[in-house]
């Protein structure tokens, strides 16, 4: 699953470079670094429209998307929320409830709405 | 293929599975026509289940069991010596209390029966039980006909209101040993009424076009919503109280916008949709309840033509799943969403596994936002939101 033990033991995922990789990098407005599943940051229309062709986005080459006006502990939840729609979509397991905390739920509908997930 | 009752194929649509049946040899009693039988869950503990079977027993069933052995499976049942029509549940949350009015004595005390059952009879009585213990704990007499439905305010502080065939409905203050505060006087027979979540409005909906939403404070009439061409049977507030589902002897459930009371989605059961006037008729086909899911996703419609519709409210052209089930009168989410309970009039209890979809991240938060963030009258012109947000928040649309 992209995580390979390299001679000394340690773990190496696959990287986040070229344009196949495994991995994109999501940066939020203060510099946290967040690295997800290329397959489930598609859940995001915005972020797959910058992600899929040539053209508007130089995030393409990068694989990285920084984003300004999102705050970590609001694309922390973000990441949190891809993983639970691949993980439950098509599934035929009873799906659980998603958490989110009340204090961030406006600024979560911002980003949500901004990234069109 | 029944192309009357849905508007596409039925083999385009996914039909649900029982996962458990349960069969009781008591039928419950059957209904006059279009008079829905109610059940309920327990708020608190999420495993019962009660409803009304016949001869005047209602009983609470264990859904956690995996069997599907009848008897066993009932842990109480309350005999009411008479026609049980409706019921409710309610476990009360200390230091709720509705009316600050001060009291010397109280013969109730809310902290001796943690959880109760209240059950609407045919003559009007409401006897309220005690669920540990099984024993009567009050009468509540006041109405003069059947009470077609009760429910109690979800927040604990044991408000009931009560909907009856006498025009009337009355609501009680069980903390203060049952005390009537008001009856609100129709003019018509009332056939449902439902609190919204928060506590600040009461839906009630009558033998007449038009539903009708009362503020709680001094139950003066808010807003009437109209829109129905035939009596409206049920009511039901989505869990946030942004949605109101109101189904209609017309054949169409209508979905109203809590917020600026318009009507957001309409969902038909009969194809072609009877035009007007003959809507306001009978039709053959009448629907009896509905029932939102947890996150207001998902709505379940119960119709006589043997069918229970799924729907999801992202895409309500057609249902997303259905169940096949003769003589089926009630059905419900359970707490969880990821069952839905069906009840026949032979007296069968089904459990089909709910296929659902994950909601999108902007709808969970919605949810969330008006759930615990929001006041109820607090008017979102002093949000710093976009436009386009505001009104997806007071649900001006679904998507």
């Amino acid at each position: 699953m992209g995580a390979k033990m390299g001679d000394t033991g340690d773990q190496v995922y696959g990287g986040c470079v070229g344009v196949d990789a495994l991995y994109v990098k999501l940066i939020s407005s203060d510099q946290h670094e967040f690295y997800v599943k290329r397959e489930q940051a598609l859940t995001s229309g915005t972020i797959k429209a910058m992600l899929s062709g040539p053209g508007q986005f130089a995030e393409f080459e990068t694989n990285q998307i920084s984003f300004k006006e999102i705050p970590s502990h609001v694309l922390n939840k973000i990441c949190q929320y891809f993983t639970y729609k691949v993980r439950f979509t098509n599934s035929s397991t009873e799906i659980p409830e998603f958490p989110i905390a009340p204090e961030i739920a406006l600024e979560l509908l911002m980003a949500a709405n901004f990234l069109d997930c | 293929m029944d192309t009357g009752s849905f508007s596409c194929s039925l083999s385009d649509l996914v039909s649900l599975k029982a996962e458990r049946k349960f069969k009781f040899n008591r039928s419950p009693s059957l209904n006059q026509p279009y008079r829905p039988i109610t059940g309920s869950f327990s708020p608190s503990r999420r495993h019962y289940f009660a409803y009304p079977c016949g001869n005047s027993i209602a009983e609470m069933v264990h859904i956690a069991r995996s069997d599907s052995s009848t008897d066993d499976n009932v842990c109480m049942e309350f005999d009411c010596h008479e026609t049980v029509h409706s019921l409710a549940f309610a476990s009360h949350v200390s230091g709720q209390r509705r009316r600050s009015s001060y009291v010397g004595f109280q013969l109730f005390n809310p902290n001796q029966h943690p959880s109760i059952i209240a059950c609407g009879l045919k003559s009007g009585k409401i006897k309220v039980f005690d669920l540990k213990t099984g024993k009567l704990v009050f009468i509540l007499l006041d109405h003069n006909e059947v009470v077609h439905n009760l429910e109690f305010i979800s927040d604990g502080s044991l408000l009931l209101a009560s909907a009856s065939r006498d025009t009337t409905v009355k609501i009680w203050d069980l903390k203060d040993d049952g005390n009537l505060i008001v009856t609100i006087n129709t003019s018509r027979s009332v056939h449902g009424c439902s609190w919204s979540p928060q506590g600040h409005l009461l839906a009630v909906v009558t033998s007449s076009n038009v539903v009708t939403l009362y503020e709680t404070g001094k139950y003066s009439i808010f807003r009437q919503l109209l829109g129905h061409n035939n009596s409206v049977i049920a009511c039901t507030f989505s869990p946030d109280g942004g949605l109101l589902a109101t189904a209609s002897l017309d054949t169409w459930v209508i979905v109203w916008s809590v917020d600026s009371g318009s009507v957001l989605l309409s969902l038909g059961h009969l194809f072609p949709p009877p035009r007007p006037v003959l809507a306001s008729g009978d039709n053959g086909v009448a629907l009896t309840g509905c029932s939102f899911s947890c996150d207001g996703s998902q709505l379940t419609t119960t119709a006589t033509d043997n069918y229970v519709r799924v729907w999801t409210l992202s895409n309500p052209s057609v249902p997303s799943s259905y169940i096949h089930l003769e003589t089926c009168i009630y059905s419900l989410f359970s707490p969880d969403s990821n069952h839905i309970v069906a009840l026949t009039s032979h007296g069968c209890l089904n459990f089909y596994r709910n296929l659902r979809d994950v909601p999108s991240l902007k709808h969970l938060c919605r949810v969330v936002a008006r759930k615990h963030v929001l006041q109820p009258n607090q008017s979102l012109e002093q949000l710093s939101l976009p436009k386009c947000l505001k009104d997806y928040l007071s649900y001006k649309t679904f998507v």
